[in-house]
């Protein structure tokens, strides 16, 4: 079933809509949250929130894409999980991955100004238009997608070392493009 | 603060556009296709190709005079006036399409692609910045030599004769005072109407970044692995001069000279301290100034000889 026709059940308020959807993104939600949780319990919790918010969002939403809309919703539900759960305990992967991207902070001082959530968003969009395929596919792959980075090397064929370097250079040119936007987080 | 910041970033990246996030979730699915059948493909690919190459060959000898490339585009304009920056190699060397890595011979020297040409400018920031489209840049010194002659899979053995997976004419561009790269104002499907500006490198410089001190040759590298990054100086080290930037078609030939133009944030590496520890020319630290969230701080390039 394509993405409208299911949108088209949650429109019909037709029950069917949530089955037909966690058949088909059920395990990409689980494979998102579950890259920033780790345990599956609460990737699990996490998709049936997501399938849940779906419920509830749809309509009035109407995504075109539907696979990517609930990605961001599972995401963020995590994120918001994490945050909840980190005074007790640590989550290694999500760690990893925020110690990354700390790299991609714009050094303080410059230019600095107010700027909503989603105008940073945008310009991190930007940038990634900017990028050849291959490196935004793996930007995104590694910090949309929190896939590990060994298993990103092992198909590339690269040891995870030189992907590491690689990503390096990818948060650095991000820092210096959101630098060169005027961001200051 | 510093998990704060990256927290809030990490939410920004969770709202890029839906179709970046498909086109990267295609690309895990494809990983994900069984080896048999990945290999079926290729089978039918290749049983393809070669149908396609007979029926070629089979009207050749119809059309003797059938050409084997596309004729060339007429010789595109020669920019780079007296001030502008010597060409360098294009931020995106990605892959080029024919699976082969596209290899000329001339003059009897055997050159490698190194991507597309690209035109640089120092911005107010200080940092070097891509202007325009590169491909469209060919570095001033440079004369036509000649044209390419025809398409090999192999390695080509006459001069003007490219190896690549591609159909593609163009001409040549030499310059006797940079020996070690030429460029091709190349004609084929993937480069623009006109053709596009393309950079090969010999042996020579194997498209290295380099620093030449008292005879030796060291490899002078944003590539960690390489030429690591240190936070402090090794004790004793002593100041032996500053870089002096040749061009990135140059091969460093003089004391503390080199090809690199800009360091991991695209700042000139022209002027840069370099040290050395006495006893030990081994390695040569270059100064590199780093920044991070919470500030900046020195630090040194480890270089080191260069096997070639």
């Amino acid at each position: 079933m394509d993405d409208a026709q299911i949108v088209e059940l949650y429109w019909r308020r037709d029950e069917a809509a949530v089955s037909e959807t966690a058949e088909k993104y059920g395990a990409l939600c689980r494979s998102v949250a579950r890259n920033i949780l780790e345990t599956d319990e609460d990737a699990e919790e996490c998709v049936n929130d997501a399938l849940h918010r779906a419920w509830d969002a749809i309509p009035p939403l109407c995504p075109e894409r539907l696979g990517a809309w609930l990605g961001k919703v599972t995401r963020n539900l995590a994120l918001n999980r994490w945050n909840e759960s980190r005074a007790q305990k640590r989550y290694a992967g999500m760690a990893a991955l925020l110690d990354e991207l700390a790299d991609c902070v714009p050094a303080p001082g410059g230019v600095e100004r107010e700027w909503e959530d989603r105008e940073l968003s945008a310009a991190i969009d930007r940038w990634l238009r900017s990028l050849t395929r291959t490196d935004r596919v793996l930007f995104v792959r590694r910090y949309w997608y929190g896939e590990a980075l060994r298993g990103l090397a092992a198909e590339r064929g690269a040891s995870p070392n030189r992907l590491a370097q690689k990503m390096l250079r990818l948060r650095r040119s991000l820092r210096n493009a959101l630098e060169k936007e005027g961001f200051a987080i | 603060m510093r998990e704060a910041q990256a927290s809030r970033l990490f939410r920004a990246v969770t709202e890029i556009g839906d179709d970046l996030i498909e086109e990267a979730g295609a690309a895990r699915i494809r990983k994900k296709i069984p080896e048999w059948k990945r290999e079926l493909v290729a089978g039918l690919c290749l049983i393809a190709l070669a149908g396609a190459g007979v029926w070629r060959w089979l009207g050749r000898l119809d059309h003797p005079t059938m050409p084997e490339v596309p004729p060339a585009a007429a010789d595109g304009p020669m920019l780079g006036g007296p001030d502008a920056d010597p060409g360098m190699c294009g931020p995106a060397c990605g892959p080029v399409p024919g699976g082969i890595t596209p290899e000329l011979r001339v003059g009897g020297t055997l050159y490698q692609y190194a991507g597309m040409s690209a035109r640089l400018f120092l911005d107010p920031g200080g940092s070097y910045s891509l202007m325009g489209d590169g491909s469209t840049y060919l570095p001033e010194g440079y004369e036509p030599c000649g044209r390419i002659s025809g398409i090999t899979t192999e390695e080509p053995v006459e001069d003007f004769q490219l190896r690549a997976g591609f159909e593609a004419g163009g001409t040549v561009f030499a310059s006797g005072e940079h020996p070690a790269v030429v460029y091709v104002l190349l004609c084929a499907e993937w480069t623009a109407e006109q053709g596009s500006y393309v950079r090969f490198v010999s042996d020579e410089l194997g498209d290295n970044e380099l620093l030449s001190w008292q005879g030796q040759m060291y490899r002078f590298s944003s590539d960690y692995e390489a030429c690591e990054l240190l936070e402090e100086l090794p004790a004793g080290c002593e100041l032996a001069g500053t870089l002096r930037f040749v061009g990135k078609d140059s091969v460093p030939a003089g004391d503390l000279e080199t090809n690199r133009r800009g360091d991991n944030y695209a700042k000139p590496t022209d002027g840069r301290e370099v040290y050395v520890l006495p006893g030990d020319s081994s390695v040569l630290y270059v100064y590199e100034h780093h920044y991070w969230a919470g500030g900046d701080y020195p630090a040194w390039r480890a270089c080191h000889l260069w096997e070639r």
